[in-house]
């Protein structure tokens, strides 16, 4: 008898589960629902006109249809088949119920979406097996939702506590580094204070910057990262970020040389973030450089509709294994060095995001590195098709500020 | 027939699942692989010999088998108490093939580990609609491991991404006070 306890244990798992009879005929229906609920099936429902299935499915949203082939006014296949039209995608079995075994209805039935047969008489075994089968089945489809859920729930909770710890952290930098770097260009102060206040612009700057990362990368994953694109000259935004690593380049004796070759060099996009993604590949190129090495800058088009744009240095350059992993998110070859691995990353999203591909090259450990970013240069005809989208661009601008 | 290659592309998804039949008659093994290649099944493995049914699953590992009860040297029921006590396998659905439907043979079955029934004569229909059923069920068994191993991996990688941000703060601290 253990096999019986076994399947009465199984049924008594999933009591919960809905079981829906269609059957014109009382004295089957009283057989099915003396034997399920003798089981532990305590959420039976019982319809003898079948032109009521749709109404009850949406009442009673059964889990298993036991459904009887022969009956009056609307036949087995029909009601498969309206069964069918009506629910979307989601799997409802339909066992079917049947006394005639001959093939031709049973592909018809097949083919009306039938799940499984059961054969009249019905036997009590099988019954209770198949029943056991599919709510076991109905069973790991939920966990299987559940658990979906449950990963979905857990990396939005991870985004937006990034988000929010990184706007709390931003916030209170500002005025301490506004009044600090004030403070130092007052010129009465002891060479001590000086240094002093410079040391905290310094470290407020680059905490800054770092939680700046943060947000863009938690931006980037929410898919919050708006772009407002316009024209913008590819040159000039080098030389922008140039600006900004200016004074780093020189206090570690670095040479920039400049090879900006390319004639199409017009672009549309979002000048901004552009314009960060040459700094992050400059600072990157100071900060994995020793003293007195190189940085070449080089510009050319591949093409008369693209432009590339080569960061090179001679520096501690990139094993082959790293050259795609740096583009991964707090990856970093050695974490001693400051920053937290998010430039090439964010880079990499702002980029694509553009249409355009970046990549890194190395010869080897000792052999320098060159990042090469590929856009689209954006010539006169295309810039006329475009001027209907610029506006479409300011109105989207607000969203840029969200994080 | 025709009804068959309309089910084919419904049948995709399980196309690629591995199926080991178990029969010790070479007519009913023949049979199956015939049902099974035309319903769309690239991934058959067969045998007569019962006695090889634990090697084959360690070479193969299938998706499903289908297997006879009455063969000589081991039967059925032998098969399916060593096949279920390997406990490894997440779920593992075993068809039993029976032309005897004496309920108390059924109920042997089940006790020792039969997932479900198909009655001899085989019934092309019957077949397909059995396998398919429990091939589905085997798959979201599958889904819901990875997804599980899968947010295992998240939780690390998440615990990695806080750490070196810990990491990152700490340094930065280091490197003010030194300066
Ligand atoms: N120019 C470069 N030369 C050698 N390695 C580099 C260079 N740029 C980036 N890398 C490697 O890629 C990693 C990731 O860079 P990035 O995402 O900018 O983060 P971070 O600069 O904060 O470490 C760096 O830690 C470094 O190991
Ligand atoms: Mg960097």
């Amino acid at each position: 008898m253990k096999e019986t306890e076994q399947l009465h244990g199984a049924a008594s798992r999933f009591s919960e589960m809905k079981i829906l009879i269609i059957d014109d005929e009382l004295s089957n229906v009283a057989l099915l629902e003396d034997l399920l609920s003798g089981s532990g099936y305590t959420n039976v429902k019982s319809i003898l006109d079948p032109r009521l299935t749709l109404e009850t499915c949406k009442e009673f949203a059964p889990d298993v249809v036991l459904l009887d082939l022969r009956m009056p006014h609307m036949d087995g296949f029909a009601v498969l088949e309206a069964l069918r039209a009506n629910d979307r995608g989601a799997f409802l079995p339909v066992i079917v119920l049947t006394a005639d075994i001959d093939a031709q209805s049973k592909y018809r039935a097949l083919r009306a979406g039938a799940t499984d047969f059961l054969l009249k008489p019905l036997d009590h075994l099988e019954v209770l097996l198949r029943m056991g089968l599919f709510m076991e089945r109905r069973r790991i489809e939920y966990e299987l939702h559940n658990e979906k859920e449950k990963a979905e729930a857990a990396s939005a909770a991870k985004d937006r506590f990034l988000a929010m710890a990184s706007h709390e952290l931003r916030t209170p930098l500002t005025p301490v580094l506004i009044w600090a770097s004030g403070t130092a260009q007052e010129p009465d102060l002891s060479p001590n204070l000086q240094d002093g206040l410079k040391m905290i612009c310094r470290n407020v700057e680059l905490e800054a910057r770092m939680i700046d990362d943060m947000l863009d990368l938690t931006r980037i994953t929410r898919g919050k990262l708006g772009l407002y694109r316009r024209p913008a000259d590819a040159h000039e935004l080098i030389g922008h970020a140039i600006d900004i690593v200016r004074s780093d380049i020189e206090a570690r004796h670095l040479n920039l040389r400049l090879a900006l070759d390319a004639s199409e060099h017009k672009l549309r996009v979002d000048s901004a973030r552009l314009q960060q993604v040459f700094w992050n590949l400059l600072r990157n190129a100071c900060k994995f450089t020793p003293e007195q090495g190189t940085i070449a800058i080089r510009s050319f088009n591949d093409g008369p509709e693209k432009i590339c744009i080569e960061i090179s240095d001679n520096g501690v350059g990139l094993e082959p294994q790293s050259l795609e992993k740096i583009f991964n998110a707090f990856e970093q070859v050695d974490s001693r060095k400051e920053g937290l691995g998010l430039g090439l990353a964010i880079s990499k999203a702002i980029t694509e995001m553009h249409g355009g591909t970046i990549r890194a090259r190395s010869e080897g450990l000792g052999k320098g590195t060159t990042f090469a970013v590929t856009l689209a240069v954006e010539n006169e005809s295309i810039e006329r098709d475009h001027l209907t989208e610029g506006t479409d661009a300011e109105k989207s601008e607000p969203n840029r500020n969200e994080s | 027939m025709n009804t068959i290659t309309n089910w084919k592309s419904e049948l995709a998804p399980y196309a690629k699942m591995k199926i080991l039949i178990v029969d010790d008659e070479p007519a009913n093994v023949a049979l199956l692989e015939d049902m099974l290649g035309e319903q769309g099944y690239t991934q058959l493995k067969s045998t007569t010999d019962s006695r090889r049914v634990l090697e084959l699953c360690d070479e193969f590992d299938p998706d499903l088998i289908l297997l006879d009860l009455f063969m000589p040297h081991v039967d059925g029921f032998a098969v399916l108490e060593s096949l279920r006590a390997d406990q490894s396998e997440v779920y593992l659905p075993i068809i039993v093939l029976t032309a005897d439907v004496n309920e108390e043979t059924k109920r042997r079955a089940l006790h020792r580990g039969a997932t479900d029934f198909l009655n001899k004569p085989l019934d092309h229909i019957e077949v397909l609609l059995r396998i398919r059923n429990l091939l589905e069920t085997r798959r979201i068994h599958q889904l819901l491991d990875n997804r599980r191993a899968a947010l295992e991996d998240a939780v690390h990688a998440r615990t990695a991404e806080l750490q070196a941000v810990q990491a990152e703060l700490e340094k930065s601290r280091a490197r003010s006070t030194a300066e």
